[in-house]
């Protein structure tokens, strides 16, 4: 079982659902109460944006959750190993056969670098004597 | 064109910066130098005494040359590029060549001439038939 991503940020995301869910059941009531329209206009203008922000925590939390997902699935995998694959005798030649024809092909080939030298040179003064 | 009396020296700091025409390395970044060898054109004007780091030191005038042949700094480096390690070769530019002339303080002799009182010039005596 893979660790958590981000622990700090699931706790983070996690109580600041709890707040702006509560805030919109609570707009919720409000908007169902005996209100005049302006009010009742401002407190439908909130519970959009407040349910907007609830979605987007939502989002994110389920993000992580992917991503553990994901990394559960990368651990089963046999993650971080990369185990080296057993191959038969006559394999392995063929393989080195390969090996030896794409060193000679790389071979034809060098870098082309270079490097610039600079020598500077201070004012004279006096050899002190050794 | 440097020039020194004997008995003077100047530093020098020496650098490599790669210069890779196609990518590969970053242009322009020190290059690691694994081993420097410095050597003088003439070493009866002056010589390279190199600090440890290898790559900077002194130059110092041990003898005065010719104007028309000044002296050069010559060094045989083994130079880490990245990818491999070339040996590179160079000197100080013609601008850096080094003129060494003889320090009046330190010359071997001194002349002197002392002069005596004035005197009559004698007259020549008269030529004898």
């Amino acid at each position: 079982m893979a660790d958590d991503p981000n622990p700090a940020l699931r706790s983070e995301l996690t109580e600041a659902l709890v707040v702006v869910a509560k805030q919109v059941r609570g707009l919720t009531t409000v908007s169902g109460s005996s209100i005049s329209a302006d009010l009742a206009a401002e407190v439908v203008k909130q519970i959009t944006a407040r349910a907007h922000r609830r979605d987007l925590i939502i989002n994110a939390i389920q993000k992580l959750d992917d991503a553990l997902r994901a990394l559960n699935t990368l651990q089963a995998d046999g993650y971080p190993a990369l185990d080296t694959t057993p191959l038969s005798a006559a394999l392995q030649n063929e393989l080195n056969g390969e090996e030896d024809d794409l060193e000679a092909g790389i071979g034809v080939f060098a870098p082309a670098l270079a490097a610039t030298a600079k020598i500077t040179f201070g004012q004279p003064e006096t050899t002190p004597p050794t | 064109m440097p020039v020194m009396l004997t008995g003077q020296r100047v530093s020098f700091a020496l650098e490599f910066r790669l210069d890779s025409p196609d990518g590969g390395v970053t242009p322009g970044a020190i290059a690691q130098v694994q081993s420097v060898v410095f050597s003088v054109s003439d070493p009866t004007a002056i010589r390279v005494d190199a600090a440890a780091d290898g790559l900077s030191g002194f130059v110092v005038a041990v003898g005065a040359n010719d104007q028309s042949e000044p002296a050069d700094v010559l060094w045989d480096a083994d130079v880490d590029l990245g990818p491999g390690v070339r040996h590179l070769t160079g000197k100080n530019k013609p601008d850096d060549r080094f003129v060494i002339s003889q320090n009046p303080a330190t010359m071997a002799s001194v002349g002197a001439m002392t002069f005596g009182p004035a005197e009559d010039v004698p007259v020549a005596a008269p030529a004898t038939p």
